[in-house]
């Protein structure tokens, strides 16, 4: 097998079929109690793990601080059903959100010598914009219920990947690979499977792995991408919001999707594009 | 009287026969060279112990060899590493770095390595193609944030045929210390030495396992040492006195 093409299986093929595969098992064991509530963030935090793992040499015990992905992603899919059960409140359900973005800055920044004076600037910078990340989302996932959600944060991770690639780390790309395709495997099961459980459970999984990837691939690098690049990428999905507009709210399905899609896509296509400018393809 | 004389005049060539000699164990430099250039000589990808390199490093130049070894700092003036990696198609990059410091220890007859230590800061690692050189730095191969040092130190110099020695020590890269062991020459010149050393290093070893399969784990390393224009001596420096021949 060709090297791009093990990369390919590796970091896309491998991780959709776990997530389709976890969607599917879900619905066969509880499609009307536990599965609807449980099955996007058990699909995307499994997927992500299982892609992990195929990152060629990958550390099962985690000895840098990006190593602590797919632990933190786990505990998140765990976590983050709790907080969409019946009779949890909304301020509840952020207070759990608040914890798991606390745990996730706790075990995602580095404690380098390099950075040491400024941890606790890294550490609350990065705790605060995952909790922002995740409230928000959590409410648009809530108004957008279809598969549209799921399909932007695919292309976002994609172009995440491509980011980190221009960074210079190829495992940090294959790991937004890895976030992508796991999302792609769950739009195809809501729009082929006739099986819609909400996305509102992975949101948290999504945001603490992507935004968690993004950051470790800021500290790490050595490029002249810009920070601006790093950030852009796991807030874009926030434009889908424009959707929810009142005038936008009005308009035919077609041109709201739209709309929607081009609030997310226009600050990706910035972060991506000050990237490339920054570090141009060879 | 004449006891007393003997006995004082004794006493003061003690004293002055004390405060020539330089006392400082041979067989291992103290602070490590950290100039190494070669391509991963030495510096290699690994995490310098800063047990090894801090005492090393912070150790004057002065640090002066005893009497029968002569002690010669390295640097990016006189020492140059590099490395070239490759690919199964025959394509290769050479890289190096540009920032270390380390030390050699040679014997009185000048020619033989007695000790060698290094300790090399892979943030100055260069490559020939600027994208190349920012994927060595990151967490794909070299890990430059986590691991800002590599060092190198001698535990034993065989001398072989022609010449030429085996140096054996432990390299620590990325985290990791291993045994090594590289063949070096040393020719006399004009006016100073010159080492050359070149042998390959397999970075596996070290936990640097990116692209196995795409890119030949083995890497090749150049270490060269030139003192001609003035042999850096820490020792002299620091006492004064002259290097021993």
């Amino acid at each position: 097998m060709s090297f791009l093409v093990e990369t390919i299986v590796r970091s896309v093929a491998v991780p959709a079929a776990a997530s389709v595969a976890v969607l599917l098992l879900w619905r066969r064991a509880c499609p009307q109690t536990a599965g609807p509530r449980h099955a996007a963030a058990w699909a995307v935090g499994g997927g992500f793990l299982v892609g992990y793992l195929f990152l060629p040499s990958a550390p099962v015990v985690p000895a840098s601080h990006w190593q602590w992905l797919p632990y933190v992603g786990l505990v998140a899919m765990i976590l983050a059903p709790v907080g969409l059960a019946e009779g949890v409140r909304l301020p509840e359900r952020w207070g759990l959100h608040l914890v798991l973005a606390v745990a996730a800055a706790w075990f995602l920044v580095p404690d380098w010598a390099e950075i040491e004076p400024q941890r606790p600037l890294y550490f609350g910078a990065l705790a605060g914009s995952l909790l922002l990340l995740v409230v928000v989302l959590d409410r648009l996932s809530f108004h957008i219920p279809d598969a549209s959600m799921p399909v932007l944060v695919c292309v976002t991770a994609f172009a995440g990947a491509v980011v980190l690639a221009q960074s210079g780390s190829m495992k940090f790309a294959h790991l937004a690979g890895v976030i992508g395709a796991v999302n792609l495997g769950y739009a195809l099961v809501t729009v082929f499977g006739s099986w819609s459980p909400s996305f509102q459970s992975a949101v948290p999984v999504v945001v603490i792995l992507l935004g968690g990837l993004m950051f470790a691939g800021d500290v790490n690098s050595f490029s002249d991408v810009p920070r601006a690049s790093y950030v852009l990428v796991p807030v874009a999905p926030l434009g889908a919001a424009v959707c929810l507009l009142r005038p936008v709210r009005s308009w035919p399905r077609s041109r709201r999707i739209a709309v929607q899609a081009a609030g997310v896509l226009v600050p990706l296509a910035a972060g991506v594009a000050l990237a490339l400018q920054a570090e141009p393809l060879q | 009287m004449r006891m007393f004389a003997l006995l004082s005049l004794s006493l003061c060539g003690l004293l002055l026969a004390g405060c020539g000699e330089t006392a400082s164990p041979t067989g291992s430099p103290d602070a490590p060279a950290a100039g190494s250039s070669g391509n991963g000589a030495s510096a290699g990808t690994g995490e310098a112990k800063h047990a090894s390199s801090e005492p090393a490093s912070e150790e004057p130049a002065s640090e002066e060899s005893a009497g029968d070894s002569q002690s010669v700092a390295l640097n990016a003036e006189n020492t140059t590493i590099e490395f070239v990696g490759s690919k199964p198609d025959g394509s290769s990059h050479t890289g190096g770095f540009r920032d270390f410091s380390g030390k050699i220890q040679r014997g009185p007859e000048g020619q033989t390595i007695k000790a060698v230590s290094l300790e090399i800061q892979t943030k100055s690692l260069w490559a020939d193609n600027k994208k190349l050189e920012n994927h060595l730095k990151s967490p794909d191969f070299f890990k430059v944030r986590e691991h800002p040092t590599a060092t190198f130190q001698s535990t034993s110099v065989e001398a072989g045929e022609s010449g030429e020695q085996t140096v054996t020590g432990e390299l620590t890269l990325l985290g990791e210390t291993k045994e090594i062991s590289f063949p070096a020459t040393v020719t006399a010149q004009d006016d100073g030495w010159k080492l050359e050393s070149s042998f390959s290093l397999d970075r596996t070893r070290f936990g640097m396992t990116f692209g196995e399969g795409e890119i030949n784990k083995e890497v090749e390393l150049s270490v060269s040492v030139d003192t001609s224009g003035g042999e850096k001596s820490a020792g002299a420096k620091e006492s004064g006195s002259e290097k021993q021949p």
